[in-house]
Order: structure tokens, then C-alpha cells, then sequence
């Protein structure tokens, strides 16, 4: 950074950003918060089109489900879910409105509240549509309960589990209503467009959006089901996703999302600020903590149960907690980013 | 520092007078002959906590008297006495709960004190068709009361004297915060019992005859229940105690001796710390959104009484007290002293005039949702609110949150002025004056 604190103080400010936007011409590189409103639209499409796909492969499964067969219908809802865990750090905008992250991904669920809700639904007589769904709160619109439905054990193996008629009913109508939310998110997010170009606050809310994602990372997603703290004991269920067998899977997206939706926005904003070398440093920092996924298996369950994934989890934890203090520490700092109060403290 | 004004208004005239006029008075607390510096606000900061954990020993000590009584001569009267001295020991004690973020010595101290959600199968008796508990958690059906030795966790454990200090050992026991065994919730279990209502009206309805000696004991082991809420009333009592100590002024070796001895700037980010961390995330986000949206009374805090409107109507008005420095007391007696509101006066008096609205909008909000709660026809409460298809609920909780949402953001914008601002501040007069 420059440091300016001398009497010629505003020509220098005035050469200086001068500067800038000869060099922004020079190298067309688009502005950072331009380069994050594409990207994140980007990640908001795939997100909105995987959804679109599920809810297809949800009505042709329940259609026909002796030629169609389950096992489509769990591919495209792991799609999904992982394009969703590639964006879900974004958390202003058009995803607050509504509690729309919840619609999609109602978590944490200690208490199994999806099941609840979605067994209520099955024993029940009410008619099931995407309005009824809608009308019974953000635990039976999204993707948990779409997981119970297609992967729950204890449901599997009764009569109410699919292709029964009430769980194809709920099926279809939650994947409907997912893809009509994600539809709807994308197309907010275009209209977004120049309010997020011109508040210069979007650019803290985006760092800080990312920094909250690695902040419960670190602390809900692996430090607690893997029960780090003393007197704590390992409970996979504390994890997302421990139906499908798919928590480290999750966690692997969400950082890879950072790298994709995230990181090129951060770079101009870096690059901006003459920051290379500790842009480099992240960049790094970033390639080794998705190396560290590498070894392990999809399922936070099976990992925790063998000593040598374990001992790998652990070295995850450490790149982890690595790349959050790089961002949350020397990143925010250089850039002059100051942290707010998030709607995720409460414990 | 502390300006005493005794008034001859018992405080339950004084929330009466609040409710009616629908809005909180929210009054600096400074004299407006002074100006008022960083180190008199963490002072004052400091008396008030001191004086709002005293309230909170004073009406636990209520409580433990009551609940002497109730298993001394159970009886429906003296389980509703144990009842209302519950109630009563809320009010207090949740105006501190500002304190809690910020003050690391309040809340490594909490989860002993107020931890919720719980799993109350570690405890006692539960329905067995309709109890939801956290997934993995093996205490969740231990039943310490039924029990002389639990297994939790594969650790087979001794539990046939239940004392304090055995509770406080078995409390997150597993390491799950779920395993709540002491605190104003497990009290509050062993007091009212499951709320097997559902959305519909009514709290949880336990027996007075669960306490009864001999065969006329409902539900079994009355007498290991009746050493439970003896240890566990007891148990708070000496929390809390430690707690008021810790406040204590003229000690060495206490925690407002830590806190004086820090920048007078840090203590003053530590309460707007506070302030900001009750009101968003465990307020509007934790205690309100998540049971809102999902519709899921499970995550209703005061779930077995249905007081969940007066722990966030206390809540609110805690930040309240921080702000303006001031705070009525359980016996009338109101403190007022330097305050974080008169030093952002001085250093940004429309910012400190926009967070004075915010919270008022706020207490006017919560005060809705109590009058709603308590004095609707018919009463509507928290869990009521949070049934699907309820839309008037769903609004009085929604206006909150949004509420709090607002004051947050607020309190952030005060959070950074007042960390770059210099000594450079105006008279206070001034301040006063163009806050009329």
C-alpha cells in the first residue's frame, strides 16, 4: 500500500487512481466487483440448471420408476447439491430475501427436524403441492428433505419410502419448488446487477460473505461433528448431508467455489491494491487445502471410523483453518475490510 | 458514579406502564453538566452488571426457597409458587445476557447457567412417541432421576447422590451441548414438564404429585427428583453468587479488575460487541428466525413454560440498559451513570440519535409480542406465533427481527465511530440540548 501523509496528499491520491484506471483499460481486466457479479452468476446458473435437471429426473423417475430406476434421480440431486455448496457462501442479496439459503439447505437440523416434517407428511392425509409444501416452513423446501426421501436408511426399508404415492408426491412437488427458487435467485441476481456494481459496501459484504463460509467451515462443518474440543466426542451427524453420505464431498465444493466464484473477484481487488505477493500466497494456500480433500473419501462418517482418514482429516483441518486465518487475518487486513456482526453468531 | 433515584414504583407498575405506552423510554443516563469519557462508560458499565446479577442471585435465592417448599409440602400451590418464582427470577437475569458476548468470563460461565436447547430425556422422564433429540447424542435418553448409573457415551457413570457438583460434572456431559443437566431450563423442565401441545395453547403440565414421597408419586421416583431440583436450584444460587464477585468493585483479583485495567477503548468495543452480537445473531437469528421459518416449536428457548416472550422482551431491554447506561432495579430502584448512548452524542449525535430509534422501534416491537403472548384474546404465544399459516404471528415476529436487524446495523456504524474517534468531544450540554 501506499502510504500518503504529506501535504501533496490529494494530487497523489488524484495521480494514483489515475493510475488505476489507465491500468484497468490497459490490461481489460473487468473491476472486482465486476468480475464477482459474473462469477456468481455464473455459480447461481449451474446451481438454478441443476435444479431444473433434478426436478425433471424427479417427475420421469416417478412417471415410470421401474425403467427410470433411483439411482438417476440420486445423481441429480448430488449435482445440485454440490452446485449449491460451490455458492452457498454468497449470503446477501437475493438469497436473503425469504430466508431463500434456508429454502434451499435448511441447516443446522440437530434435532432432525427435516425428518420430522417430512415423515409428518407421509403419514398424513393433506393433499401435496408445491403450495402446501411451501406453506409448512423452510424444513420440507429444499434439498435435506429431498435427501431424506432418496437416501434415508430407516425410510428405505418401509412401505412409505419411494416410489410410494405420498413420497413421490413430496418428491416432485420439493424438487419443483427448489427449482423455482433457484430460477428465481438467478434471475435476481441479473437484476441485482448495477446496485451491486455501484455499492462499494457489496465489496466488503462479498469478502466477509467468504470469510463467514471458512469461519462455520472450520468450526460447524469439521470441528464439531469431528468433536475437537476437549471432553467432545466424534457425531458425524453434527455434519450436513451424513444421509447421502456426501459431508466432505459438500466441504470440498464450497472451498473449490471460493476458488472459482470467489478468488477471481479477490484478485483483482488484490492486484488493485498491489497486493501480488500475498495474492500468491492464497492462491497457494488454496490449491493446498483442495489438495488436502484429495485423499479422502465423500462421507464425514466413514472417514471419522478409520484411523488413517481420520488422521487426514486432521491435516484438512489444519489447511482449513490456514486459509481462513490467510483471508480473515493479513487478506482483510491489507484491504482494509472490517468484519460485521453476522446473522450466524448465535449458538 | 451511580446516580441512585429511589422511586416509589414497584417494577411491576413500571413494565405495566411500558406495555401500555408500547414503547421503551430510551434516555441517556449522564449528567448534562459533564463530559463523559470512555472510562467512566466501562465503569458504569461495570455497575450495572454488577447491579442486574445482584437481582438475578437476589430472585434465584426466591427460587430456591420455593422450590424448598414444594418438595417439602407438594402441592399444586406450592408448584405454582415454585412456578411464578421462576418467572420471576427470568426478569433479571435475562437483562444480563448482553453481557454475555464480549465478556468471555460470562460466557464460559453460561452453558453451566442457561444452556438451551436441551435434550431433557438426560434428565427425567419423556413422551416416548414424540421426542426429538439431537441425532448422535447418546445421553439424550439417559434419565438421571430414573438412574443411580447412566452409560453416556460407552462411560458408565455414577449418579446415585445427585449434588451440585455432581450435576455441574454432568452437564455437556459427552461432550454434547445438548446434555443440559443444570441451569434455569433444566429447572424450568423439572418445574413445568414437556409442552406436548404443540402449536396449540398450553405449556407443559408436570404434576405437583411428581414430588410427592410414597405411593402417591407420579411417574416414579419422586423422591431422586425432589434431591434433583434441590441440587440444581442450589447449584444457581452459587453461580451466580461467583458471578455477582466477579462484578464486584474495590477487589484485586476479579474480573472487573481485568476489565479496568484494559483501554478504556476496548471495554467500550466490548459493549457495543455485546449489544450487537444478543441482537443479531442469537436473538433474531437463533432464537426467532430459525423456529419462524421452519416452523418448529423444538426451537422455542422457554419451550416447557411458553415465557419465550419475556426472555426476548428482557433481552431487548438489556441492551436498552447498556446503552443508556441506566437500569431499574427489582426492588424499584433506579441506577443511571455514563453511557456508551452520551459518548456517541458527543462524537456522532446523529448516529447516537438513529440507534436511540432503532431501539425504541425495537422495544416497541417486543413489547407487541408480549402484550400478544400475555394479554392477547385469546393469548397468543411464541409457540402459537410459529405455526404454519399464522400470519399475524408470523408478523409480530417478523417486525422484531427486522427490528433487530435494523438496531445491529446501527450499532455497527457506532462500533467503528467510536473506535476512530479521538478525545476531541463536545460539551455534553451541547449534546443534551440537540437531543431534545
Amino acid at each position: 500500500m501506499i502510504r500518503i501523509n504529506r501535504p501533496c496528499q490529494s494530487l497523489w491520491l488524484w495521480g494514483a487512481s489515475l493510475l488505476l484506471v489507465w491500468a484497468g483499460f490497459v490490461s481489460a481486466e473487468p473491476a472486482p466487483r465486476q468480475q464477482w457479479h459474473q462469477s456468481i452468476e455464473s455459480g447461481y446458473r449451474t446451481l438454478a440448471d441443476s435444479a431444473a435437471a433434478l426436478s425433471q429426473s424427479a417427475e420421469r423417475y416417478c412417471d415410470s420408476p421401474e425403467t427410470t430406476g433411483l439411482d438417476s434421480v440420486r445423481d441429480h440431486w448430488r449435482s445440485a447439491f454440490l452446485a449449491w455448496q460451490a455458492i452457498r457462501f454468497v449470503d446477501f442479496g437475493p438469497i436473503e430475501r425469504d430466508s431463500r439459503a434456508w429454502q434451499i439447505q435448511f441447516w443446522p437440523d440437530p434435532r432432525n427436524l427435516v425428518a420430522h416434517k417430512a415423515l409428518a407428511w407421509l403419514k398424513g392425509t393433506n393433499t401435496i403441492t408445491r403450495n402446501t409444501v411451501a406453506g409448512d416452513g423452510v424444513a420440507v423446501q429444499g434439498l435435506p428433505v429431498l435427501e431424506y426421501l432418496l437416501f434415508d436408511d430407516s425410510l428405505q426399508q418401509s412401505s412409505r419410502a419411494l416410489p410410494a404415492k405420498r413420497a413421490c408426491a413430496l418428491l416432485t412437488a420439493t424438487s419443483g419448488y427448489l427449482a423455482g427458487t433457484t430460477a428465481e435467485v438467478l434471475s435476481d441476481w441479473q437484476t441485482l446487477a448495477p446496485t451491486y456494481l455501484e455499492g462499494a459496501h457489496f465489496t466488503t459484504d462479498t469478502f466477509n460473505a467468504a470469510r463467514a463460509l471458512l469461519d462455520t467451515l472450520k468450526d460447524k462443518r469439521l470441528e464439531a461433528p469431528m468433536g475437537v474440543r476437549s471432553g467432545q466426542h466424534p457425531n458425524p451427524y453434527l455434519a450436513d448431508a451424513w444421509r447421502s453420505g456426501q459431508s466432505i464431498a459438500a466441504m470440498g465444493s464450497s472451498v473449490s467455489g471460493l476458488q472459482q466464484y470467489f478468488l477471481p473477484g479477490l484478485s483483482a481487488l488484490m492486484k488493485n491494491a498491489g497486493e501480488t505477493a500475498l495474492l500468491n500466497d492464497l492462491k497457494q494456500q488454496f490449491t493446498v487445502t483442495m489438495a488436502a480433500f484429495k485423499p479422502l473419501p465423500d462421507s464425514l462418517k466413514i472417514a471419522l471410523s478409520n484411523e488413517d482418514t481420520a488422521q487426514l482429516l486432521q491435516s484438512l483441518l489444519v489447511q482449513v483453518s490456514e486459509l481462513r486465518s490467510q483471508l480473515a487475518g493479513p487478506v482483510a487486513e491489507r484491504l482494509g475490510i472490517v468484519r460485521g456482526f453476522n446473522s450466524s453468531d448465535g449458538d | 458514579m451511580i446516580a441512585l433515584a429511589r422511586t416509589s414504583q414497584p417494577i411491576l407498575a413500571a413494565v405495566a406502564g411500558l406495555a401500555l405506552s408500547g414503547c421503551a423510554a430510551i434516555e441517556t443516563g449522564a449528567s448534562s453538566d459533564s463530559t463523559v469519557t470512555t472510562a467512566s462508560v466501562v465503569t458504569h458499565y461495570a455497575d450495572i452488571a454488577h447491579s442486574e446479577y445482584q437481582d438475578a442471585l437476589i430472585t434465584a435465592r426466591k427460587l430456591d426457597q420455593a422450590t424448598d417448599a414444594l418438595i417439602a409440602n407438594p402441592s399444586q400451590k406450592t408448584l405454582n409458587a415454585a412456578r411464578q418464582a421462576w418467572l420471576a427470577a427470568r426478569v433479571p437475569y435475562q437483562q444480563t445476557e448482553v453481557f454475555r458476548f464480549g465478556n468471555t468470563v460470562v460466557d464460559n460461565w453460561e452453558g453451566q447457567v442457561n444452556a438451551w436447547p436441551l435434550d431433557e430425556g438426560l434428565i427425567d422422564y419423556v413422551a416416548q412417541d414424540d421426542y426429538q433429540h439431537e441425532l448422535g447424542n447418546s445421553g439424550a435418553t439417559a434419565n438421571i432421576i430414573a438412574n443411580t448409573r447412566v452409560n453416556v457415551g460407552g462411560t458408565m457413570l455414577d449418579v446415585s447422590r445427585l449434588t451440585p457438583a455432581l450435576l455441574a460434572n454432568l452437564n455437556e456431559i459427552g461432550g454434547s451441548e445438548a446434555n443440559v443437566a443444570t441451569g434455569y431450563h433444566a429447572i424450568e423442565f423439572l418445574l413445568w414438564g414437556q409442552d406436548l401441545n404443540g402449536f396449540a395453547a398450553g405449556n407443559g403440565d408436570r404434576p405437583a404429585t411428581d414430588y410427592q414421597p410414597g405411593e402417591q408419586c407420579t411417574h416414579d421416583n419422586c423422591d431422586r427428583r425432589a434431591a434433583y431440583l434441590d441440587a440444581v436450584t442450589d447449584l444457581l444460587v452459587s453461580d451466580l453468587a461467583w458471578m455477582v464477585n466477579q462484578w464486584a468493585p474495590g477487589q484485586a483479583d476479579n474480573y472487573r479488575a481485568e476489565l479496568m485495567a484494559m483501554p478504556p477503548s476496548r471495554g467500550v468495543q466490548k459493549i457495543l460487541f455485546g449489544m450487537g452480537s444478543l441482537s443479531l445473531g442469537e436473538m433474531a437469528g437463533d432464537r426467532m428466525k430459525v423456529a419462524l421459518e421452519a416452523n418448529s416449536p423444538e426451537d422455542e428457548q422457554d419451550c416447557f413454560s411458553d415465557n419465550t416472550h419475556n426472555g426476548h422482551y428482557y433481552d431487548g431491554r438489556g441492551i436498552v440498559n447498556i446503552y443508556t447506561g441506566t437500569y431499574v432495579r427489582i426492588d424499584g430502584t433506579r441506577i443511571s451513570g455514563p453511557s456508551v448512548g452520551d459518548l456517541l452524542a458527543q462524537t456522532d449525535p446523529a448516529l447516537a440519535d438513529q440507534l436511540r430509534k432503532d431501539l425504541r422501534q425495537t422495544m416497541a416491537t417486543l413489547t407487541r409480542m408480549k402484550h400478544l403472548a400475555e394479554s392477547g384474546n385469546p393469548p397468543m404465544t411464541f409457540d402459537m406465533m410459529i405455526a404454519p399459516g399464522n400470519e399475524l404471528g408470523a408478523r409480530v415476529i417478523g417486525d422484531v427481527i427486522n427490528a433487530l436487524v435494523a438496531q445491529t446495523k446501527s450499532i455497527e456504524k457506532a462500533s467503528a465511530v467510536l473506535k476512530t474517534a479521538k478525545a476531541t468531544h463536545q460539551p455534553t450540554s451541547e449534546v443534551a440540548q440537540s437531543l431534545q
